[in-house]
């Protein structure tokens, strides 16, 4: 913009200069046309002059006058109009040559009728002369009276006229007379004759003052000097003129080159820059806003999106599609950003004209001016509403996938609580060998359903990010010497070789889940003495080094081929389809042992031989803990005591209240039981006992609410013991915080149940 | 320059062939203009009391002039010089017997404010012409400034312009014609050369293009105070010194010189012979002369005889 006005002022001045070379140059033109007019109208007056002169000459041979009187005229007539010429030409100071002309000329006009008037009586005489010299020649008798000395005297008389050498003689005083007779008239004529020759001659003398030439002359030297002068004038204007007209044309070229080449740059950029628009049109709702927030531009999207036109649009604030559901905040921070001249981006529910919302992701970017000061606001959204319902569906069922995880293994688990509770004291108490094998098959078949059932709990926990790593300081090697003791009876059984090799390094306190790391090692333990045939041998080696915890599993059992190793760490894979069919097992282990290991930041590898055996290597990062806790380890036990006291059991279902009821017998304890939350809340308040059994999920009154009823109008801090099938991650936490002081999961597992009433009953 | 331009050779008489020319038999001029003209020409209104119209001292057709010594003005005022006449008055180099009038129309203006005459003002005829509808709208259509001083006359100028009077006798004779002039008259021809009239009257008009002393040889006796064209100049030496006058229709125009002393042409070439001249005649010379004059007398004008 700047540039065109730099250009439009060049043209204008350039402009002005051609216009005042042109008018300049006109003015010179003009007034050297006038010059020029006078200067001819100056020689007219010389020719009419010059004419004069001819005439006068002839005039001695001529009598008519009229010749002179015409020439006499164009003297006086040339001369007005060439003196009203020259009044036209202020600037030429020649008034006084052109007064003293004029003077010269009126006089010499004067002179001329004088010249006519005297010449007319001269020759009058001359006439009469002659012809009584002709007559006294001729010997007429009207001539005898002239004697030969007036002979003699009118001979010279008439030839010194006619040779113009005519002399003056003494003046003849001879006084003319009424009635003179021809001696006498003679005589008066002669005298005529001296008188006039004498003022002819004063006349022709001044015919040659009044030659007005040299007047004229000076007038033209100065008119030609004056002419050349504007001539040179005109020259010059007419080169400043030429020059200022080439000089527009080239500024104009090269303007308006420049101008094309930026024309064809832009149009070449507004091209690109319109498919970019274009595309952003057709993919992206976008807008406009003046500083100020007012609409100025909306797409056919916005339209077509909001539902509104975009007559209703222009002029208005962008709260028009404001949905109320978004908080003021959002809009404040959206205003703080842009004004800062940064770029706002967020998603932002928008309301349709008609009511309904819709999901747009927002970037709105302040547009600067030359002078970096914000112009306008550009919003471009893409609608997100499907992504947004989507999210929120998947979020849905997410919640819904938990939820029946949850109800599942609940429901999953209350029945087998009482199949594998009921199978184990049945075999505890059975004494037939034949029922004893049925009965250890059904405990094992229940405690394969178990696990199938944690594991997809747990494989459900980690794929949906729920699980989570609870560490505490433990003791590593007293902590591997435990884990492979829960072996011993397994190899006896499966009749392979398990050795182990625990490194000096492992003699300190670490900081992490060491439940999870066993669930780690027993499944690649477990694995491994699966896998391996009898007389095979199973390795487990560890070690602690640069906080990294090293374990090695290595087999001498079937091995696997390189792609198998690479399916092995997805959920569901074994080796192949008929390994589940030889070996058992749900084909998750793996999975969620590896899904475990990086869950801790740790590494998995195999290495395997088909035939020869595989070696799992599992690092994890550790840190040593800060104190020792070697009290904490010390738990493990497995001496059975009988335990003193009453416990109130608040389970509604039958069959958990019998067995329940059957496994705290065994431990010498009394028990009541409650039907519902309600009932719990009842009986304690009418007896002392020292522990409460909670299951969560019963009619009339939750475990929780029960509980927290207890828990008010308690005196003896009695310890509330939660008993539920909700083990989904959380549950544990959820009941810690409404203040149950234990938590037992379903199936009940019964050392745990043991462990936990033995370290409540003890104290 | 020198007196040297009058030296002559060769014969004095051969020379004077070419010193009088033939009326043009007809000259262009604006008829339209020239019938106005010739209206105001006849118009009396002209004058203060609406009795003088110009024609009353150029008196049309006819000699173009009075043939009273001096004309009357308005109220019976006389003039003080003789009326020259109108024909043929655009040949000459200046108008009036003094010249104080340098052309026809400069001339125009003269009678009309002149007391004696027909004593009026321009203003007071300008207002006559533009309340009379025909003048005004005739005006209006030859003039763009209709009704003005310098168009009033310019239209009686140009009338004048167009009252020549061609084919006199002897210029039927100058064109070739040789019976057009008898012996007489060729023998007052002759001696009008011989005897130096023709000095004074040459040219077209025979006179008219100079002025010349009144009284060259012997000193004229006056009647009236006219002093010339020292009446104009004021200049000493103008004293006595006229007009020339033409000798065109010198027959019509009687009676002469500028006084009117000259009853009849005989007398004024006396008159001339006497003052002018300065020789001695016969009377056959005298009768050759004024013969020679009568033939000068030409034709009406032709814008005369149009509408």
């Amino acid at each position: 913009m700047r540039r065109y006005y730099k250009m439009l002022a060049l043209f204008g001045v350039l402009l002005l200069f051609v216009a005042a070379s042109a008018y300049q140059w006109r003015t010179s033109f003009a007034h050297k046309e006038n010059l020029v007019f006078a200067l001819e109208r100056l020689y007219d007056v010389r020719l009419a002059d010059q004419e004069l002169q001819l005439q006068l000459n002839r005039s001695a041979t001529t009598l008519n006058n009229d010749d002179i009187v015409r020439s006499s005229s164009n003297l006086h007539r040339s001369m007005l109009r060439f003196t009203g010429e020259m009044d036209k030409i202020a600037s030429l100071s020649v008034a006084d040559e052109m007064a003293a002309a004029a003077k010269k000329v009126h006089h010499r006009r004067e002179l001329l009728e004088s010249y006519k008037s005297y010449h007319a009586v001269m020759k009058n005489s001359i006439a009469l002369l002659n012809m009584l010299y002709t007559k006294r020649l001729a010997g007429e008798a009207e001539a005898e009276f002239i004697d030969n000395t007036m002979m003699a005297r009118m001979q010279k008389i008439l030839l010194g006229y006619y040779s113009g050498t005519l002399q003056m003689e003494e003046p003849l005083k001879i006084a003319v007379k009424k009635g003179m007779k021809r001696p006498e008239l003679l005589l008066a004529h002669v005298r005529i004759i001296y008188e006039y020759h004498q003022k002819l001659q004063a006349v022709a003398t001044g015919l040659e003052a009044t030659a007005i030439d040299s007047e004229l002359l000076a007038v033209a030297g100065k008119l030609e000097e004056h002419i050349a002068q504007q001539e040179e004038g005109v020259k010059e204007t007419m080169l400043l003129l030429f020059g200022s007209a080439i000089l527009f044309l080239i500024v104009g070229n090269v303007a308006y080159y420049q101008e094309a080449r930026a024309r064809l740059i832009a149009d070449g950029l507004r091209q690109e820059l319109q498919q970019f628009v274009d595309a952003l049109n057709e993919s992206a709702i976008v807008s406009k806003s003046d500083p100020r927030g007012k609409i100025t531009f909306v797409n056919k999207k916005f339209c077509e999106i909001s539902g509104y036109a975009d007559t209703e649009l222009l002029g208005q604030p962008h709260n028009i599609i404001r949905h109320p559901d978004m908080p003021a905040s959002v809009f404040a921070e959206l205003w703080d950003t842009i004004q800062h001249k940064r770029v706002f981006k967020a998603t932002i529910k928008n309301r349709r004209k008609d009511g309904e919302s819709y999901y747009v992701d927002s970037v709105v970017i302040p547009i600067l001016g030359l002078d970096g000061e914000i112009v306008e606001y550009l919003a471009v959204r893409y609608e997100v509403t499907e992504l947004i319902k989507a999210r929120d569906e998947a979020m849905a069922a997410e919640k819904a996938k938990d939820s029946f995880f949850s109800n599942m293994s609940h429901e999953l688990r209350t029945p087998l609580n009482a199949i594998l509770g009921f199978s184990r004291l049945l075999y505890n108490k059975s004494g037939d060998a034949h029922e004893r094998l049925q009965l250890k098959s059904i405990v094992e078949s229940s405690e394969h359903l178990l696990a199938l059932i944690n594991d997809i709990l747990d494989l459900s926990k980690i794929q949906s990010g729920k699980f989570m790593i609870d560490p505490h300081p433990f003791h590593a090697q007293q902590s591997f010497f435990t884990f492979v003791s829960r072996f011993d009876s397994y190899v006896k059984q499966e009749g392979v070789t398990f050795r182990y090799e625990f490194d000096d390094s492992l003699n300190v306190m670490l900081q992490g889940d060491w439940t999870r790391i066993v669930q780690v090692l027993s499944n690649l333990v477990s694995n491994a003495i699966k896998f391996t045939p009898k007389e095979g041998t199973v390795l487990l080696k560890a070690a602690y080094a640069d906080g990294m915890l090293e374990a090695v599993v290595a087999d001498t059992g079937i091995g696997m081929s390189a792609d198998v190793q690479e399916r092995i760490f997805k959920p569901f894979e074994q080796a192949d389809s008929s390994t589940t069919r030889h070996f058992g097992g749900t084909g998750l282990g793996l999975s969620i042992t590896t899904q475990l290991v990086e869950i801790m930041h740790g590494q998995i590898t195999v290495k395997s031989r088909e035939g020869e055996g595989s070696s799992f290597t599992v690092l994890l990062p550790l840190e040593a803990a800060q104190e020792e806790q070697s009290e904490a380890v010390a738990v493990e036990t497995e001496d059975f005591e009988p335990l003193n006291g009453t416990v109130l059991v608040a389970e509604d279902n039958k069959t958990n209240q019998m067995l329940i009821g059957m496994l705290l017998e065994e431990y010498g304890l009394a028990y009541d039981i409650a039907n519902d939350g309600r009932e719990a809340v009842k009986m304690f308040a009418e007896k002392t006992y020292e522990l409460v059994l909670m299951d969560e999920n019963m009619p009339n009154m939750s475990g929780i609410e029960a509980m927290q009823r207890i828990k008010e109008s308690d005196t003896r801090n009695v310890p509330i013991i939660a008993l539920t099938a909700n083990v989904m991650q959380g549950d544990r936490l959820r009941f810690e915080e409404a203040g149950m002081d234990g938590f037992i999961g379903k199936p009940i597992d019964e050392a745990k149940l043991y462990k936990t009433l033995r370290s409540f009953l003890k104290k | 320059m020198r007196y040297i331009f009058i030296m002559l050779t060769g014969s004095f008489l051969s020379l004077f062939s070419a010193a009088i020319e033939p009326i043009p038999q007809k000259i262009d001029y604006d008829k339209s203009k020239a019938a106005l003209g010739k209206k105001l020409f006849y118009e009396a209104r002209l004058s203060k009391d609406g009795t003088v119209a110009c024609v009353n001292c150029h008196q049309l057709p006819g000699s173009g002039a009075d043939v009273v010594a001096f004309s009357f003005g308005v109220n019976g005022a006389v003039g003080t010089i003789n009326s020259p006449t109108v024909l043929n008055s655009g040949f000459n180099f200046v108008q009036f017997w003094n010249g104080r009038a340098e052309d026809l129309k400069a001339q125009a203006y003269g009678p009309i404010s002149n007391p004696i005459e027909m004593a009026n003002s321009m203003e007071a005829v300008v207002r006559m012409l533009k309340d009379d509808e025909t003048y005004a709208q005739t005006f209006k259509s030859l003039y763009k400034e209709g009704v003005t001083p310098e168009n009033i006359v310019d239209a009686i100028a140009e009338f004048e312009r167009a009252l020549i009077t061609p084919n006199a006798p002897f210029d039927r004779y100058l064109r070739g014609e040789k019976g057009a002039l008898d012996a007489q008259e060729l023998k007052g021809y002759e001696l009008f050369q011989s005897f130096g009239c023709i000095t004074c009257h040459n040219g077209v008009n025979i006179g008219g293009n100079m002025y010349q002393k009144v009284g060259v040889f012997l000193p004229y006796e006056d009647k009236t105070r006219n002093l010339g064209r020292y009446d104009v100049t004021k200049n000493e030496k103008d004293k006595y010194y006229f007009k020339v006058p033409s000798l065109r229709n010198i027959a019509l125009t009687a009676p002469y010189m500028h006084d009117a002393k000259a009853v009849t042409l005989e007398d004024a070439v006396f008159e001339m012979f006497e003052h002018q001249v300065g020789d001695a005649y016969t009377q056959v010379e005298m009768d050759a002369i004024v013969a020679f004059l009568k033939t000068l007398t030409g034709e009406e004008p032709a814008v005369l005889k149009e509408p």
